[in-house]
């Protein structure tokens, strides 16, 4: 398993338009995908869930992947968010 | 009439509600409550999870389907960014995380799809809602929007399936899904909590012929399923659980009421030709395919306003070229040899392309042709299609909210293109198909000879051209008994508007709600109009006053009219009138008073 602190970065926040870039992303890997914030966790393929993680701007998130492309899965997720979800 | 509810409890248990007659007819049997959808979703165990399943998936595959359908349609009209929203609710549905949770409940807890589904919706959207920020609250909103999505096609599905007996449906608020969806089944009449005479549902029963009285207030609230209930649409009454008396005084009325309805039925086919020789056409406004058989028994004279926007706002999308043509040659089928007048979308843009627009004042803004001339690519799909239906019978084009002569020349421009794409495409069509304008905005009614020259008829839309004459938007409570169909000001524009047409030596119409008031007939008649459209249940009324009408006296009569000053005088001279002349039509549909 891989894990990775991220920051949201782009203005509005982790909102239905990125949650759906997200999941889509996160459905390019095998590897199980989930998300924390504060202890609440959820699964990272599901757009319901990651919705709930509210996650505005600032908000911070654990990463965590576990499977054969983890890592892979990992880079190319935190780059999304290093990307502000092309929102920048 | 009073819309306030009239409770006589001490009358032997039988209560009398009053609120609006929204559509005509005496209806007595019994009572089931609709319940709606979304509010009260019941907690129930099931025999068979894996049957449950079936029905979630079905719904889940419908709802997407519909959004589907909304997404496509909405990333070509307003484009791939603002379109992803609705991508969005698509990946909520298929959302396998979250229903694979949902399934294994229902298959682990032997409970409805309803009750899982909404508990564990709420679920999410509770958690949603403890953000502080309000953009997150607010996206509780999409989330919410997909369980209502399924809810309503999982409730759907098992409508039809209810409804056994013939009962009088009593529910909060009825809409223009539940006015056709449940006038599939033997339904005897409905009865609801809210609503106008005007709104989209009251005119649907109209047209449907099922009796309908709305604004009772708190109908529901005083019965239950099996009670017994009166519904008279004419004065807009119900009575629950009527006396002896009572219900043997509603069912003499109801067979009188019925005895005239035959005759008029029986006279239907016959023309509108007055006794001195005058001859108009009484056609039907339709705004639904499940009207079109109600046109050959009511004996229209085709379709004199085939409105085109309840095809956006039932399916929640724009249909394409394609489903719009065939929609419309089941029209011009079912209408032949008549002609079926088509009005292209009419509709406020905030219906349309909601995230770009809200309107202040959506009344005087980006609507009907105006709206169309800025999205030309929408208006020439719908020209295309009326023009493929046109190679199956007769067709008409009309323009609404049309405000000045240069809106008619641009529109018959981009219709002249639309043609030209056809003829390259080696698509046939009528190529005598004939334009006509709405004339329902002042300016167009006083430009109306000018107008003329562009057009082959004039249709006169008396809604819209009163409240716009009288400037009172007759949805506000605060000034709706302001509006007056029979002002002296509406009447003497309509009779410039069809003056206005002879002189330029085309035909005038009406497809307003006066076309069909019975106390208005013999005024038109006598103004010189043409053809009158209106809902189908109405059309035998009018062929019947016509024909036993003299077409000279009716003149003179619109003469003495048109010269008095107040609504009130002029609507006393049409009442004295046709109490005279036709008694019956003037107590089934007019009065207001004891029979």
């Amino acid at each position: 398993m891989v894990q990775q602190e991220v920051v949201v970065k782009n203005r509005l926040g982790l909102h239905t338009r990125p949650a759906a870039s997200l999941v889509k992303l996160a459905a390019k890997y095998k590897s199980e995908f989930f998300l924390e914030r504060d202890g609440y966790r959820v699964n990272g393929k599901s757009i319901i869930g990651v919705m709930t993680l509210a996650a505005e701007e600032g908000a911070r998130l654990l990463l965590l992947f576990e499977g054969e492309d983890e890592e892979a899965a990992l880079t190319a997720m935190v780059d999304f968010f290093d990307r502000g979800f092309d929102e920048l | 009439m009073s819309s306030e509810p009239v409770a006589h409890p001490d009358v032997g248990g039988e209560i009398v509600l009053r609120g609006v007659g929204a559509s005509p007819g005496i209806a007595i049997g019994k009572v089931l409550v609709l319940k709606k959808d979304g509010i009260v979703v019941e907690e129930k165990t099931v025999d068979d999870p894996a049957a449950e399943l079936e029905r979630l998936q079905k719904a889940i595959d419908r709802s997407t389907y519909e959004l589907d359908k909304i997404y496509h349609t909405a990333r070509e009209k307003i484009g791939e960014d603002k379109a992803r929203i609705f991508e969005a609710q698509l990946l909520i549905l298929s959302d396998p995380v979250f229903f694979d949770g949902v399934k294994h409940k229902i298959t682990r807890t032997k409970k409805n799809a309803e009750y899982v589904v909404s508990t564990e919706f709420s679920k999410q959207v509770e958690q949603l809602r403890r953000s502080d920020n309000e953009v997150f609250k607010q996206r509780a909103m999409e989330i919410e929007d997909s369980r209502n999505r399924i809810l309503r096609n999982l409730a759907e599905a098992k409508l039809r399936s209810r409804f056994e007996g013939t009962p009088i449906v009593v529910t909060t608020e009825l809409t223009p899904a539940d006015a056709v969806l449940l006038s599939r089944n033997a339904v005897l009449g409905y009865v609801s909590d809210f609503g106008g005479a005007r709104s989209h549902a009251s005119i649907l029963s109209r047209s449907l012929g099922i009796p309908a009285v709305v604004g009772l207030k708190e109908a529901t609230k005083h019965v239950k399923d099996g009670d017994e209930l009166i519904l008279d649409g004419y004065r807009g009454v119900i009575v629950i659980n009527p006396s002896e008396g009572t219900l043997r005084r509603f069912t003499d009325r109801k067979k009188w009421c019925e005895q005239l309805d035959t005759e008029l039925m029986s006279e239907a086919a016959e023309p509108a030709l007055t006794t001195d020789g005058r001859r108009v056409s009484i056609e039907a406004n339709i705004e639904l395919l499940e009207e079109l058989p109600l046109l050959k028994p009511h004996g229209a004279d085709g379709i004199g306003l085939f409105r085109t926007e309840p095809l956006i706002i039932d399916s929640d999308s724009i249909p394409d070229e394609m489903e719009q043509a065939e929609i419309f040659r089941q029209a011009v089928e079912a209408a032949s040899p008549n002609a079926v007048v088509f009005r292209t979308f009419d509709i406020g843009g905030d219906k349309l392309f909601v995230e770009d627009h809200a309107e202040p004042n959506p009344f005087l803004g980006w609507r009907g042709i105006r709206m169309m001339l800025d999205r030309p690519e929408l208006l020439k799909d719908q020209f295309r299609a009326i023009l493929r239906a046109s190679a199956f019978g007769k067709c008409k084009i009309m323009y609404p909210m049309v405000a000045t002569d240069e809106e008619v020349i641009r529109a018959n421009e981009l219709l002249a293109e639309a043609k030209k794409s056809l003829d390259a495409e080696g698509v046939k069509y009528d190529g005598k198909l004939e334009v006509g304008v709405m004339i329902e905005i002042p300016s167009a009614a006083l430009m109306s000879k000018e107008i003329s020259k562009h057009v082959a008829f004039l249709s006169i839309g008396t809604n819209d051209l009163t409240q716009y004459l009288l400037a009172v938007d007759r949805t506000n409570e605060l000034v709706a008994n302001m509006f007056e169909e029979f002002h002296p000001a509406v009447l003497r524009t309509i009779k410039f508007t069809i003056d206005s047409g002879h002189d330029a030596g085309i035909k005038v119409a009406m497809c307003g709600e006066m076309a069909g008031n019975p106390l208005a007939t013999v005024m038109l008649l006598g103004m010189g109009l043409d053809e009158f459209s209106a809902v189908s249940s109405m059309l035998p009324v009018l062929k019947k006053i016509i024909r036993s009408t003299n077409y000279k006296s009716a003149r003179k009569l619109a003469r003495q009219l048109l010269k008095m000053d107040s609504a009130d005088e002029i609507k006393k001279a049409l009442a004295d009138h046709l109490k005279a002349h036709f008694e019956r039509i003037y107590f089934t549909t007019i009065s207001d008073t004891d029979s």
